[in-house]
């Protein structure tokens, strides 16, 4: 687990699921409300998870980002962007496939796992004719261009058209029927930056600091935010 | 946007404009034929540093200040409306309720007051000890300069590394060899910012010492034999002769310093993130700038960085204006 990766979205990425996994939520349907929901008692269920990861020893803020691929530990919490790096960057320690296995993230009151990956939008700024924008946007989105994708990187398709022959036993397809079952996006809001910010000043918290100290501290900066913006 | 732009760069052409007509115009007047001349050529010699200073340093200060005042919001560029002093009302606000801003301030005044010192004594010391001839001397020269010449993100990469958490960072591994266990340097909030304190005044300390090293290049030779004739023992020496003579760049280096580790941002921001213990005020204008997208407030809170940083360095001058 990359308790370290709190100075950008990895550890938001990649540690959400718990806390909906634990019946949690982060923010309203309308993505204006953080009160009642980042601080609810489920929320703190999930994030207490998390601590007592730490304070059991299963797991570290000291866990470095290649730690598992040169074998100090013995499991990493990552996405689909490491299948390829074991297949081609890793051989060394990992000769083939049998080397290395992948779980699902686990379940709480529900099961939930990572979603969302790169993005694409048109402003309406700067031009008047939007349609070899809007061209562009429809093939960057397209089951063509989704192919193309992966077969550049051997990550799984973001489209489920897309044709792929994985077999029941590869990681792949483990992880996109993981995405399938139980694929949850990251809040949305349009105050996710300080979303991002709260949440990964609560991981690098939990070490020493109170769960409900941490949650209340990043609800009341989250609600300020929503605040702010409301009227925007 | 780009219409204010121009009607400033406009302006300005005018102004500058105005300069060469004025500075011409007084030669003439004066029949200083040779004036005329060597008037245009020094202002056309001039015109790009200016130009360019004016589109990357004026421009943006004027903007700035304007947006102070302003609740602009990145996402919204076409909807900017004045809102007097709210913005400074908010800054306030925040600095009253003990929130984030109220951390970046106490974290910006602790990193100015230890490495100012840290890195002008060390930068002092260092050029002292390499101030002497020899092939030695040299070598040590380039060693204390070179991590100047190093990108400050790489630097605080390598000392993340130095001072990783676990058995594996290297500054934990070598105090495992006394059996101090190995601490979280960067998550403590009590060792996060001396340790950005010390890698910015070793990272930095390289360029000083050779300023440090021009004034004493200009200290008089015959001033040391004359203290020793007069029995002053090295100290005596060092304090009133080197001391005196170096007052000047001191000042130029304190000033110096003080602005750059008043603008301390890329350290926290590679090596811990926005964190309550190491967010510094650069950072928490970049970060509800950029991140929170409220350029408003941001320029609001440039705006009181700069006149505070300009009032100190003010004093500053004034503390050390030769007598």
């Amino acid at each position: 687990m990359r308790l370290s990766a709190t100075k950008d979205e990895t550890a938001p990425y990649l540690l959400y699921p718990f806390i909906y996994a634990a019946g949690g939520e982060f923010v309203s349907a309308d993505g204006y409300t953080a009160t009642g929901y980042y601080d609810s008692q489920a929320t703190a269920k999930g994030f207490q998870f998390i601590k007592d990861l730490i304070t059991n020893g299963y797991t570290s803020y000291a866990i470095g980002a290649t730690d598992f691929f040169t074998g100090k530990v013995g499991m990493y919490l990552s996405s689909g962007w490491t299948i390829p790096e074991l297949d081609n960057k890793y051989k060394e320690s990992f000769a083939s496939r049998d080397d290395w296995g992948l779980l699902p993230y686990p379940k709480g009151v529900e099961a939930a796992s990572a979603t969302g990956s790169w993005s694409y939008a048109i402003t309406n700024n700067h031009h008047e004719d939007k349609t070899a924008a809007l061209e562009v946007l429809k093939w960057m989105t397209s089951a063509e261009s989704s192919e193309a994708i992966i077969n550049a990187t051997g990550m799984i398709p973001a489209r489920k058209d897309v044709v792929n022959n994985y077999a029941p036993t590869d990681p792949e397809y483990t992880l996109l029927k993981q995405l399938e079952l139980s694929g949850q996006e990251r809040p949305v809001t349009v105050a996710y930056p300080t979303f991002s910010i709260t949440f990964n000043q609560i991981i690098a918290g939990l070490g020493n600091g109170n769960v409900s100290d941490l949650i209340r501290s990043a609800t009341n900066t989250l609600q300020s935010a929503m605040d702010k913006l409301k009227g925007r | 946007m780009l219409n204010t732009s121009l009607i400033i760069l406009g302006l300005f052409l005018c102004a500058f404009g105005g300069f060469v007509i004025y500075d011409l115009a007084t030669a003439k007047r004066r029949k200083e034929v040779y004036r005329v001349k060597s008037t245009v050529t020094a202002y056309l010699m001039l015109l790009p540093s200016v130009a360019l200073a004016f589109l990357f340093i004026l421009l943006p200060i004027l903007y700035s200040l304007g947006y102070a005042f302003t609740d602009y919001y990145l996402l919204k560029p076409n909807d900017i409306d004045f809102v007097f002093l709210d913005n400074f009302a908010d800054i306030f606000k925040e600095i009253s309720a003990k929130g984030m801003l109220y951390n970046a301030i106490k974290n910006t005044l602790t990193f100015v007051v230890g490495v100012v010192p840290l890195q002008i004594g060390l930068a002092l010391l260092l050029a002292l000890f390499v101030n002497r001839p020899g092939v030695g001397s040299k070598i040590f020269k380039v060693c204390f300069f070179a991590p100047v010449v190093i990108s400050l993100s790489v630097t605080a990469f390598l000392w993340e590394q130095i001072l990783a958490p676990g058995e594996g960072g290297l500054l934990n591994s070598m105090l495992a060899m006394f059996n101090v266990p190995p601490h979280d340097w960067l998550r403590d909030p009590a060792t996060a910012m001396p340790c950005i304190i010390v890698l910015s005044a070793w990272q930095g300390c390289g360029y000083q010492m050779l300023i440090f090293l021009s004034g004493l290049s200009n200290i008089r030779k015959d001033l040391y034999e004359a203290a020793a004739l007069d029995g002053a023992n090295k100290w005596h020496q060092f304090w009133n002769v080197t001391w005196v003579g170096l007052r000047s760049t001191f000042v130029y280096i304190l000033i110096t310093v003080f602005i750059g580790a008043c603008r301390i941002m890329t350290q926290p921001m590679l090596m811990t993130g926005y964190m309550s213990h190491t967010v510094t005020l650069s950072y928490y204008m970049y970060n509800l700038g950029y991140t929170e997208r409220w350029v408003g407030a941001s320029s609001a809170v440039a705006l009181l960085m700069t006149i505070f940083i300009g009032g100190i360095t003010l004093m500053q001058r004034r503390m050390f204006r030769e007598k």
